[in-house]
């Protein structure tokens, strides 16, 4: 009896293992929200913090977000799938759909693997031919020396080189903004003249007077706050500064380039 | 008395204009989620156009170096065709038509990657730089494929789903909204054409 009850047990946690490793398959977002992770502890603190810096700077200037990811394994992934798989969950890059994964899956006993995928905005300046080079020509011959911090610095060089052309703008520029922002405006100004009107004839005759003006107050109130939420939540998550302020809900495509070593 | 009817009539009022808006939220969510899966299947077609839009290039180089593999050149140029002429969109995405689209595909992607089997005989093509660029292309439109593939199955499924849900499938009827066929993977459609080396 306790034997069966024991092997119920190790079934169930072993059907739980299984579900929880299979959700673990691509890493989850980092909190605080990173640039550059390393999930391999390849590089040293100095370095990832110099690499961040670097594309920080860059998600800063051009709203375009440059992802690092160094991963011990791709759970039998290919290196483009997984990179495209982190891409799209993490949301890497902007509005304009401008984010740059780059994979690395450090050489152990299997072989080394290297992955660039972009987003959909990107597609049209780092071609999949381009992406290719940048991992033969440049970072090849680092990875072969096992200079993980050489390869990968190059890389975001040449892509940054690459992406010259396409004028991203900075994060919170393009003025739409200001456009949302007086939509609730325009509307609280209508709903206090339709109150106003709505008091003033003797129509309402349902509730008393005051009962339908507290109610339509109380529900003003919660639309204004509501609509402040909404904005909080959505459009603010680029922090100034140096510090890294969160990915935009970028989409990718499956575009990029792999590479083994 | 006249009371009383003024509250019927309000009442009948309301009644219709909460089933009207009811009615029309129904219907145009429904709306939005059809042409949400057109606006998908256009990516799936601009991937599959990329795809044949490489094989012309893709197949005067490779026959500047191996003039006589000519039966596999062939086969990738009619596959080409075969696979350009058949055209799809939301009013006639009925399984039967999906097949047809999908195994016109996977022939040519067949036919491709006998080419590139082929290939691996001639190192002079393999280290020819434009042929380089053509094969990156070639992988990363695959990639793409695949992406796109998996994007129109989840819209595609939201919008079966709302479409089969009561009490929505009652209009969905009426309006003719039908369901829309998968994307299904075959045997050998998720081996894309390997291109390694």
């Amino acid at each position: 009896m306790k034997k069966s009850i024991f092997y119920y047990i190790l079934f169930f946690s072993f059907l739980f293992f299984c579900k929880t490793t299979f959700s673990q398959d691509i890493p989850g977002r980092p909190e605080p929200p990173r640039l550059v992770n390393d999930f391999t502890s390849t590089l040293s603190k100095n370095q990832i913090n110099q690499l961040e810096q670097k594309v920080v700077n860059y998600n800063d200037s051009t709203s375009t977000q440059i992802c690092v990811v160094l991963v011990n394994s791709l759970q039998g992934y290919s290196a483009n799938e997984y990179a495209y798989s982190i891409g799209e969950n993490w949301g890497v890059g902007g509005k304009e759909n401008n984010g740059v994964v780059l994979l690395i899956k450090p050489k152990g006993k299997e072989k080394g693997e290297v992955a660039i995928s972009v987003g959909y905005g990107i597609e049209p300046y780092l071609t999949d031919a381009v992406c290719k080079r940048i991992i033969e020509t440049q970072m090849k011959s680092h990875l072969i020396d096992n200079d993980y911090y050489s390869a990968i610095n190059t890389a975001i060089d040449s892509i940054i080189n690459e992406l010259v052309a396409a004028k991203f703008r900075p994060a919170g520029s393009n003025g739409e903004n200001d456009g949302l922002i007086l939509i609730p405006i325009i509307i609280l100004i209508v709903m206090i003249l339709i109150i106003k009107i709505m008091g003033r004839s003797k129509s309402v005759t349902y509730t008393s007077k005051n009962d339908g003006k507290d109610l339509f107050n109380l529900w003003l109130l919660s639309m204004f706050f509501n609509n402040r939420n909404n904005h909080f939540g959505g459009g603010s998550s680029f922090g100034g500064g140096s510090s890294f302020g969160g990915f935009g809900g970028g989409h990718f495509g499956g575009g990029g380039a792999s590479g083994s070593w | 008395m006249k009371k009383k009817s003024t509250i019927i009539i309000i009442v009948v009022v309301v009644v219709i204009i909460l089933l009207f808006s009811w009615i029309k939220g129904t219907y145009n969510g429904l709306v939005s989620k059809e042409e949400a899966v057109n606006a998908q299947w256009a990516q799936v077609e601009n991937v599959y156009q990329r795809r044949s839009d490489l094989i012309p290039n893709l197949v005067a180089t490779v026959k500047g170096y191996a003039e006589h593999e000519q039966k596999v050149l062939t086969d990738v140029v009619e596959a080409r065709a075969k696979a350009t002429s058949i055209n799809l969109n939301a009013d006639n995405m009925t399984p039967e038509n999906m097949q047809a689209f999908q195994n016109a595909q996977e022939q040519l992607s067949g036919a491709l990657s006998r080419l590139l089997v082929t290939v691996e005989k001639y190192p002079d093509l393999k280290a020819n730089q434009n042929f380089l660029e053509l094969q990156a292309q070639l992988e990363g439109t695959e990639n793409r494929i695949t992406v796109e593939r998996q994007k129109f199955n989840d819209t595609a499924r939201i919008y079966n789903q709302s479409i089969r849900h009561f009490p929505a499938n009652i209009f969905a009827n009426m309006f003719g909204f039908e369901k829309i066929a998968y994307f299904e993977a075959q045997q050998g459609a998720e081996v894309a054409p390997k291109v390694e080396f």
